[in-house]
């Protein structure tokens, strides 16, 4: 490996209000926290008069103190001849910036352990090449080698992986916190060029908090005579609830506000309780919803589009997670946004999976798959037993170790299916085989391992392996990733809507598979019981297991009673043993030997739920050992 | 010729087989980081949920301690008495969970703990906080609310 991969680079938002920093960490990108705890960093820098100099929370937290030099939004003076003078000395936007910069290049060094020395960050798609230019010195000065500058809804684009497919057009709608632009971009030969974009620099997330404060406020003014702006402690209250009923109200028709003892009068204290509706959060923010309308109207009509030129659109920036305003964008472009990506961290992630392109660490050799379903195997009872679950990335493998069911069972049929649903014959039947030549003997005595293989083509190998005799059969299913997305989501939706169902009969197998391990252990146990415990005891439970046995006669059993006597029969087998280590324990003091207290039934190996199914016509199943072995 | 063309063949072969194989071997590593980055995700949710649970199964009791106290307002004093008590049992709560009121009042101000809303002129030493507007709180390690305060100018 050359050295430039072995060193990560970063991605950075260097943002107007917030900033934030990702990495590739195997192949995917992740954001990394800032020293404080916190996804994002507010890009507010100051310097105190001890010099001491202050990024993100710390320096807004001291903002009112040191209101001449502290500095926020720097973003909008970049590439201009702005200077912020603190303490006699002047400072160019670079400079401020590239303190930002230094404290995200220090979050992720601590992070990762590693030096960083190299960064992809992103601007504005209308920022002009001094601005560029000036991002780029930010970084020089911060001691990163920018590897490129890219735009901002072009990162967003890669986010949501819309680099790779087919060349389309691309709406990209950023709102943020303190801006809004929207963004036209068109893909072509794997690069995206900006076509259009529009926005407001001075338009977010703030002022919606804003007119939600001053309704609350104008509202309880009305009701209770009192201004709650007036009083600071108040007003702090006020604020922090309004952002969290927007937040509420982007998944809730109405929520609750309730501030108790927010102020008081010559009558005494007062509450504030009030509930707020969507419809009349919607009516309230109707202006800024007007705002956003505007211009990306303009940027369609400067793209020279209509809105069905628009093949996707996304969505970028936390404001965007409101409901009134998405329905804006399906209204304007006729198009539902892609919302997958976390939009406050998109850009971020954008600019890390840039970085992970040009240091070589994206590479198609590594782009794997993930098997939309579960495979596995029929065991007792006719269940499912998944071997690999879906949702996992291939290639895999896994083995497990299965028994048979009755004594002296010579073969096993190992019946393959994919899909959700635990009854086996609910699923995809894949293929079967036979695994013949299994030395007699008691059931659950013989091992044999069920290996599933799926290789990085989706090719399904199972293989079956008698571990007593080395004795192996095996398949090749080559149609296990033929199935069509709509295929995958008719078997995911029939297993959802399935699910209760499912359940009952699934508890009922185990019921009747418990019942049946039990008939079978009883026997062994008995003679363990002989002349050690009460007899008329033992003939009791004898009884009890003759009916369950012929419980378990019929086609079509009844599973409660089952359940109820299989209770019965456990409570009073569990008192015979009690009775049996209480005989054994005074023995043993008689002899005076030490004893260390009962242990557990020797019977018990654990015996589990899932087993192998038979494969003759008869009730000869296979029983199940839980000896999940692990193969490399 | 052709023997030394024939092993020239052997050797492209056993190369090609080579880079297969470790094809195969990082497609394997890779793909099994990412259901271990999978399983990891998993369990993190089912931890906090946990957590997020005997937490709660914590504040139960106060909550029936709130419940009796307002079926039980008549008696100024005695209620008053209650809620005191019920406040204590909550801060010993968050006591237990590690938790700690952060200190402000007449302490220098630190933009690490405390978020400045107001600066005033006062009478005391510059840079001080005058007022407590809310409380803060913080764990161990980090800072769960800044306290909101005023400081002098």
């Amino acid at each position: 490996m050359s050295k430039k991969n072995t060193t990560k680079i970063i991605g950075i938002d260097l943002g107007t209000t917030f900033s934030a920093v990702s990495v590739l960490e195997g192949g995917k990108p992740i954001i990394i926290p800032n020293a404080e705890g916190q996804r994002t960093t507010p890009s507010v820098v100051a310097i105190t008069k001890d010099g001491e100099r202050l990024v993100g929370q710390v320096a807004r937290n001291q903002a009112i103190t040191n209101p001449e030099h502290t500095v926020r939004s720097i973003k909008r003076q970049m590439g201009g001849d702005h200077k912020t003078t603190i303490e006699g000395k002047d400072y160019t936007p670079q400079e401020i910036s590239a303190l930002i910069l230094q404290k995200l290049k220090k979050d992720a060094e601590d992070y990762l352990g590693e030096k960083v020395t190299q960064a992809v960050i992103t601007v504005p798609a209308y920022f002009e090449d001094s601005q560029r230019q000036a991002t780029k010195d930010a970084g020089k000065i911060a001691g990163l080698e920018v590897s490129r500058i890219i735009n901002e809804p072009t990162a967003a684009s890669l986010a949501y992986g819309l680099d790779k497919g087919e060349d389309h057009t691309i709406l990209v709608f950023d709102f943020g916190g303190g801006t809004f632009d929207v963004s036209i971009l068109e893909l072509g030969d794997s690069v995206f060029e900006v076509k259009a974009t529009k926005g407001d620099n001075h338009l977010g997330g703030d002022d919606i908090d804003d007119l939600l404060m001053d309704y609350l406020a104008e509202e309880f003014k009305n009701a209770n005579g009192v201004d709650l702006r007036e009083d600071n402690i108040a007003l702090q209250r006020l604020k922090d609830a309004a952002e969290k009923a927007k937040i509420e109200l982007s998944t809730k028709t109405s929520t609750e506000i309730n501030l108790p003892f927010i102020t008081a009068d010559n009558s005494g204290p007062k509450h504030l309780n009030t509930k707020l509706t969507k419809a009349k959060f919607e009516q309230l923010i109707e202006k800024i919803l007007d705002r956003l309308k505007k211009p990306t109207e303009q940027a369609l009509k400067d793209a020279k589009m209509t809105s069905s030129d628009i093949d996707k659109v996304i969505f970028v920036g936390g404001s965007t997670r409101i409901p009134s305003v998405q329905k804006l964008v399906k209204d304007i472009t006729g198009k539902d946004g892609d919302k997958s990506v976390n939009p406050d961290e998109a850009v971020a992630m954008g600019a890390a999976i840039q970085g992970g392109i040009l240091g070589g660490e994206v590479k198609d050799v590594l782009l794997l798959d993930v098997t939309p379903l579960s495979f596995g195997l029929e065991t007792l009872g006719g269940v499912l037993t998944k071997l690999i679950e879906k949702n996992t990335t291939i290639p895999t493998k896994k083995s497990q170790i299965f028994s048979t069911a009755a004594d002296n069972q010579t073969a096993v049929t190992i019946r393959i299916a994919q899909g959700e649903r635990p009854m086996f014959s609910d699923n995809k039947l894949l293929g079967n085989f036979d695994l013949l030549g299994i030395p007699p003997a008691p059931r659950g005595i013989p091992q044999v391992e069920v290996t599933f293989d799926i290789d990085a083509n989706g090719i399904l190998n199972v293989s079956a392996k008698d571990m007593g005799t080395g004795k192996e059969q095996k398949i090749t299913i080559t149609a296990s990733t033929n199935l069509s997305d709509e295929e995958v989501e008719k078997m995911r939706k029939a297993a959802e809507e399935h699910a209760e169902e499912d359940n009952k009969r699934r508890e009922e197998i185990d019921t009747i598979n418990e019942a049946d391990a039990l008939v079978y252990s009883s026997e062994k146990l008995f003679k363990d019981f002989e002349g050690k415990v009460d007899k008329k005891a033992m003939d009791d439970v004898q009884k009890d297991i003759d009916e369950i046995k012929k419980l378990l006669e019929p086609e079509k059993k009844d599973v409660e009673k089952i359940k109820e006597q299989l209770k019965t029969i456990n409570d009073k087998l569990q008192k015979l043993s009690t009775e049996l280590y209480q005989k054994a324990a005074e023995e043993q003091a008689k002899t005076h030997t030490e004893t260390t207290g009962p242990t557990q039934d020797k019977n018990g190996d654990d015996v589990v739920d899932a087993e192998v199914v038979e494969d003759e016509k008869d009730d000869k199943k296979h029983k199940k050992k839980k000896d999940d072995k692990k193969k490399k | 010729m052709s023997e030394k063309k024939q092993q020239k063949k052997k050797k492209t072969d056993e190369k090609k087989q080579q880079i297969d194989e470790l094809t195969s071997t990082l497609q394997r590593l890779q793909a099994d980081f990412e259901n271990y980055k999978k399983r990891v995700e998993a369990q993190k949710s089912e931890y906090k949920e946990y957590y997020t649970e005997s937490f709660i199964e914590n504040l139960l009791p106060i909550l029936d301690n709130f419940e009796v106290a307002l079926k039980n307002t008549t008696n100024h004093e005695q209620f008053q008495k209650g809620m005191e008590l019920i406040y204590s049992q909550i801060i010993d709560i968050l006591k237990k969970a590690g938790v700690q009121r952060i200190e402000s009042l007449n302490k220098a101000f630190d933009p690490n703990l405390h978020e400045a809303l107001l600066a005033e002129d006062s009478d005391k030493e510059k840079n001080m906080v005058i007022e407590e507007l809310q409380p803060g709180y913080k764990t161990k390690s980090r800072v769960l609310r800044h306290t909101k305060v005023k400081v002098s100018k």
